[in-house]
């Protein structure tokens, strides 16, 4: 069975889906540093608690916030194994449990670490979850008009990457298609051990690439029918004006920033 | 192959239902077949109907919530014999996007090769099978599949799973984006392989001239039961499934019902234009000489 | 008025389907088409039906002859905006067609590289879902929709952009009859409304028999131009370009070889009047 939904947006009518998009990115990497920059254990926990609460505020799923960071187990644990076990500092505390060894300030490390790669992954699926990939797209571009004079091509990569985000669900229901239909034929290669298995890897990436440029092919055919010539004479699908709400917003973020540097 | 059904439900999972976008979540509800062996089977059913649900069970893809599917009297399910389903061939929608190797051969013997056959035999069975498609061997054998015509490629497609050897084939649409002529041609082979393999063949169709002129029998799925099972003739002449389908009645066959109404033709099957020509112009002509 | 003169087309590009492609190349296509007139352009897969409808918008450009959209050549770069707003096309594959992840945004989409004023996009969002009749809100995700009701998303995001010619490239062939019958009526009920030129791609002959003109396209050039009448009793020639007569149709030519005077417009009705004048 397909599961097309879990990077992709679903209106739900949030409040967060009503920030301005411009300020929303702003927002997020503001909070990005400031959970980048901060060493306190006790803040950064407050930050991911505040990251679930946003989650909570903007109706998504909790099943989706549960697989997020299950999803992450492997960088969790390579990090709290790296941190405590691996690159103790020499003047550690050392404890030693059975036959394990580790150190405390490593461990307090190794969490602050994991906290930090599971906020910026919840920040970046906030985001993504509740900003449809158009009006993302249109505030990024927004934000990067400056780098156009740099002859940046700034609306084509920004274009490229809605793109990404719209087929991205299709492309996975179409794994989900080969695969059964490579099993189908594939003599039972998928009830056998790792070297038959891998024997299926080519046949199923082939299809799905050449599918992926037949596609490609036709909605670009299809985009310069419907008048698609970059961002030349283009309007923006909505008027984008930054409220009340949005500079609270921002100032709270920016207070968020400078606590990093008092505590 | 003989399949039968007995209670069969499915249901998605609840936390599955709520994701399942496009493939809408189906549930089949307490389903009770028997498809016997060397039919040709039609399978309607709008998106959503159940109708994926219901040949992917048969394939294994899925298995049943309740109920069991036997293949030839055997529940591959229960007797933990995944290996039973590979008598089963399925072929999907498009198969010429499956496509994946450099030659005609490689493709056709992907299966073969993974169930590490010998050379010899993977060479006669990919001839076989390519011969049961109509592809010459020697001319197709070491061409790209990606350089022939649409047709050609879904022939190489389903050239891929005959080569098998499978009891039944299920085919998602197999006319799909064919035209005339490629279509016509391709129930040739299916009926030939029919006739002459004894395969039992399931196909999923919307076009009812198609059903009409090539299934010996149809099944309707609508919210996961069947609303109809039996002869398309009588299927596709009955208002509440047509009614339920939106679909109109094939002309030929209100055609052939006038005929019989009027005590012309036996009226219960399905006639081309031109043989209903030929029972119109002689019941003319017989009136014709009656009144002289 | 589209105007195609002598033109010739072949795919030049280097890639993997180039071999595929050599096949459809158009050898000296000359062809009109008014506005407001109703085209079915017919012929098996391959005999250059789709590349044809690729040089009406600019798209591609013929190698050879010229093609003009109300008296501006494609081959001169400047007027494509106009000729593309002028042109539209709604292709086989919704999925393949469609940018944006709402219904709402897709529409948007064309309007915005038009530069539609922004003030009044939603509500020419709206017009154009109303005019096609899709029952689904600017909010609903694309991927929600079912396949009939894509395809109505797609003919809703051209006619939003009032094009003068509409190409439908096998748009329907991707349906189940009743989705197919439903779009098809929408078609209809749109030029009603709001009139335009439909160039219509089909291997469904009964969905163009209210066609003004059928081109018939074989092996790249156009084989026949002419109104209906003068294919239908040509029933050889349809069979040989994968075309089939509606049933009634062919029965009225089976009838009409046997010596049999009925209407080519046969139905039911006429049939049971016929047969009953004896009984």
């Amino acid at each position: 069975m397909a599961n097309n939904s879990f990077l992709l947006f679903q209106k739900q009518n949030s409040w967060l889906e009503q920030w301005d998009p411009r300020m929303k990115i702003t927002v997020s990497l503001i909070f990005a540093a400031s959970l980048l920059l901060n060493h306190s254990l006790i803040l950064k926990t407050a930050q991911i608690v505040l990251l679930i609460a946003l989650w909570w505020i903007a109706k998504l799923s909790w099943r989706a916030l549960v697989f997020t960071l299950l999803s992450l187990t492997i960088f969790f644990i390579s990090t709290m194994i790296y941190r405590s076990m691996l690159m103790t500092n020499p003047g550690d505390t050392l404890v030693h449990l059975g036959a394990l060894t580790y150190s405390e300030q490593g461990a307090l490390d190794g969490i602050l670490m994991c906290e930090q790669i599971a906020g910026i992954v919840l920040l970046l699926s906030l985001v993504v979850r509740t900003t449809s990939p158009i009006i993302l797209a249109e505030g990024l571009e927004m934000i990067l008009k400056p780098f156009k004079k740099l002859r940046l091509p700034v609306h084509e990569m920004v274009m490229m990457f809605t793109i990404a985000l719209r087929f991205l669900p299709i492309l996975i229901e179409e794994v989900d298609k080969i695969r059964k239909a490579q099993m189908a034929r594939g003599g039972g290669f998928h009830r056998k051990g790792i070297s038959s298995r891998f024997r299926g890897v080519f046949p199923m990436l082939m299809p799905l690439f050449v599918l992926s440029i037949l596609r490609a092919k036709e909605l670009a055919v299809a985009m310069e029918s419907r008048c698609y010539q970059g961002d030349e004479g283009r309007t923006p699908i909505r008027l984008y004006q930054m409220h009340r709400r949005d500079y609270s917003i921002l100032t709270f973020s920016v207070i968020n920033l400078l606590l990093v540097f008092i505590v | 192959m003989q399949i039968q059904l007995s209670g069969v439900s499915f249901i998605y999972e609840k936390k599955k239902k709520k994701k399942a976008a496009t493939l809408a979540p189906t549930v089949l509800k307490q389903l009770n077949l028997t498809i016997h062996s060397g039919e040709m089977l039609a399978v309607a059913g709008k998106s959503g109907s159940g109708k994926s649900t219901f040949l992917q069970l048969l394939k294994g893809f899925l298995s049943p919530t309740t109920g069991s599917v036997l293949l030839d009297g055997v529940d591959p399910n229960t007797s933990k014999r995944p290996e039973l389903f590979d008598q089963v061939g399925f072929i999907f929608q498009y198969p010429e996007h499956q496509l994946f190797a450099t030659t005609v051969f490689d493709d056709i013997a992907f299966g073969l090769q993974s169930a590490k056959l010998p050379g010899e035999i993977v060479e006669q069975r990919v001839r076989k099978a390519m011969e049961s498609v109509e592809l010459d061997y020697e001319v197709f054998k070491d061409r790209s599949p990606f350089e022939l015509s649409g047709g050609e490629k879904r022939r190489v497609a389903i050239a891929g799973v005959v080569v098998l050897e499978p009891k039944l084939l299920i085919l998602d649409e197999p006319t799909a984006g064919l035209d005339l002529p490629s279509r016509t041609a391709l129930f040739e082979l299916l009926h030939h392989m029919n006739k002459n393999q004894g395969l039992t063949i399931i196909w999923v169709s919307h076009q009812l001239d198609e059903i009409v002129s090539h299934a010996s029998r149809l099944l309707a799925l609508q919210n996961g039961v069947f609303i109809a099972d039996g002869s398309p003739e009588a299927a596709l002449s009955d208002p509440v499934l047509l009614e339920a389908f939106g679909w109109e009645e094939p002309s030929a066959l209100v055609v052939s019902r006038l005929l019989g109404q009027l005590g012309l033709s036996a009226g219960n099957t399905k006639l081309s234009p031109e043989e209903a020509a030929a029972i119109i112009a002689a019941a003319l002509n017989q009136h014709e000489i009656i009144a002289k | 008025m589209l105007d195609i003169r002598n033109a010739s087309f072949s795919y030049t590009d280097e890639d993997e389907e180039d071999t595929q492609h050599t096949s459809r190349v158009l050898h000296q296509v000359t062809a009109s088409i008014e506005a407001n007139e109703f085209v079915a352009l017919l012929g098996r897969n391959g005999s250059g039906k789709s590349s044809f409808t690729r040089l009406l918008n600019g798209i591609e450009i013929p190698s050879e002859g010229t093609v003009q959209v109300e008296g501006k050549f494609t081959h001169h770069s400047p007027s494509l905006p106009l000729i593309r707003r002028a042109v539209q096309i709604v292709f086989q594959n919704p999925e393949n067609q469609q940018v944006g992840m709402t219904v709402g945004e897709d529409i948007a989409f064309g309007l915005s590289n038009i530069g539609y004023p922004q003030q009044q996009m939603q509500e020419r969002i709206a017009w154009a879902i109303d005019l096609v009749g899709l029952d689904a809100d600017v909010d609903r995700p694309v991927t929600r929709l079912s396949g009939g009701e894509k395809q109505k998303l797609a003919l809703a995001a051209v006619l939003a952009l009032s094009p003068k010619y509409l190409i439908l490239d096998e748009a329907t062939s991707m349906l189940d009859p009743l989705a197919r019958k439903q779009f098809v009526a929408t078609l209809h009920e749109a030029r009603k409304r709001h009139p335009f030129a439909l160039i219509y791609i089909t291997h469904h002959l009964e969905e163009v028999l209210e066609a003004d003109r059928w081109v018939l396209f074989r092996n790249g050039r156009i084989h026949l131009d002419g109104p209906p009448a003068q294919f239908l009793n040509d029933e050889a020639l349809l069979a040989e370009c994968g075309l089939e007569l509606p049933y009634y149709h062919a029965l009225a030519l089976a009838l009409q070889a046997k010596g049999i005077s009925v209407p080519a417009s046969l139905g039911i009705e006429e049939l049971r009047d016929l047969l009953c004048r004896f009984n």
